[in-house]
């Protein structure tokens, strides 16, 4: 899901870096985390990174990737998931190249951002009536909104940034990067809802005290 | 002119036998083997069997810097076996492209997964300070 360099213009990704950046200093002032929490949002921040690392082929010969920000943001709320989502796209993007430095804006919006939030929100709507279902939910819904936003973001290139009808960065269309990103992570989006349910009640399970004041 | 016949024949079953050679420069490609330093596989066996063969390649040992250089006649997935005289061994596979180039082969466990262990071990390195700089400011 990640964007690389190249395929994005700076008409896009300059303002995304600068949104970012404000996302960053609101979560700066708003999270607040003690030093017992930090070795636990540690690990999940680390599985987080494993789950992005880890490409899952599939049908058409495209591949996708879990996330895990959904077990983060249910369990230490929509804005440190954010923060350490970011963390783990900064350290993919500037160690391992996983992502584009110049688009690293976008990935934090689009993964950390619309991942954290959306899948907090869904689950914090649903909960009531079945939370097995809000887990699942959430992390679906994470994983789809994510890439409805990257979809839309590469599908807008040709339209912004073109000379003489010719692309100068991305060149496939909104209904086609559409249809190439979203079939795959509503799939994917399965497998993140099933072991976001799985993690999260193994966790509520056996690590009580993370879950008490929620 | 019995013996004349006989001296030619003699001449030209000698040519016959003269060993020819030619240098050229081709691609070759050079596995290097380690358990830790860059000799400590050297001189020993090794076997390259080229695309769908039973019969090997090549047959040799490593060289003084435990390297199996061979050059491939063909693109398909090669197959390079190791084996020293204390067990200790390995099968390589090399999938050879157009061009000679290679186009894939297989990694050892910590080359396919080394990108997550250096992640995950700067994240933890990460929060241990921020674990460090919070409980300063708790005191």
């Amino acid at each position: 899901m990640h964007i690389p360099d190249g395929f994005i213009s700076p008409i896009t990704y300059i303002p995304a870096y600068a949104a970012s950046a404000v996302l960053w200093y609101i979560a700066s002032k708003k999270v607040e985390i003690d030093s017992q929490n930090v070795s636990f949002l540690a690990t999940l921040s680390a599985l987080s990174f494993v789950f992005m690392m880890i490409a899952i082929p599939l049908p058409g010969g495209t591949s996708a990737h879990l996330s895990g920000i959904a077990l983060l943001a249910l369990i230490f709320g929509p804005w440190l998931s954010f923060v350490a989502a970011s963390l783990v796209l900064v350290v993919e993007a500037l160690i391992f190249g996983e992502g584009g430095v110049t688009t690293l804006g976008i990935n934090i919006l689009a993964i950390a951002f619309v991942g954290s939030f959306s899948s907090y929100y869904v689950y914090k709507v649903l909960k009531r009536r079945n939370e097995t279902l809000a887990i699942f939910l959430a992390g679906w819904v994470g994983v789809n909104l994510s890439a409805v936003f990257i979809a839309f973001l590469l599908g807008i290139q040709p339209i912004i940034a073109s000379i003489d009808g010719k692309p100068l960065f991305f060149p496939f269309d909104i209904k086609t990067t559409t249809l190439a990103i979203m079939v795959p992570h509503m799939l994917i989006g399965l497998v993140e809802g099933a072991v976001t349910v799985i993690l999260y009640r193994f966790l509520k399970k056996n690590f009580k005290v993370m879950f008490d004041d929620r | 002119m019995k013996k004349l016949i006989f001296i030619a024949l003699f001449a030209v079953s000698l040519f016959s036998h003269d060993l020819t050679h030619k240098v050229t420069e081709q691609k070759a490609i050079v596995l290097s083997f380690s358990f830790g330093s860059s000799e400590d596989f050297s001189y020993q066996p090794y076997e390259v069997f080229a695309p769908g063969e039973k019969i090997p390649f090549a047959v040799g040992r490593t060289d003084k810097l435990s390297r199996v250089v061979f050059v491939p006649d063909r693109v398909g997935k090669w197959l390079v076996k190791v084996i020293s005289e204390d067990g200790h061994g390995k099968e390589v596979e090399i999938e050879v492209g157009e061009d000679f180039e290679i186009t894939e082969y297989s990694k050892t466990n910590f080359e396919k997964f080394q990108k997550i262990f250096v992640g995950v071990a700067l994240i933890f390195a990460i929060f241990i300070f921020l674990q460090y700089f919070i409980k300063r400011k708790e005191r």
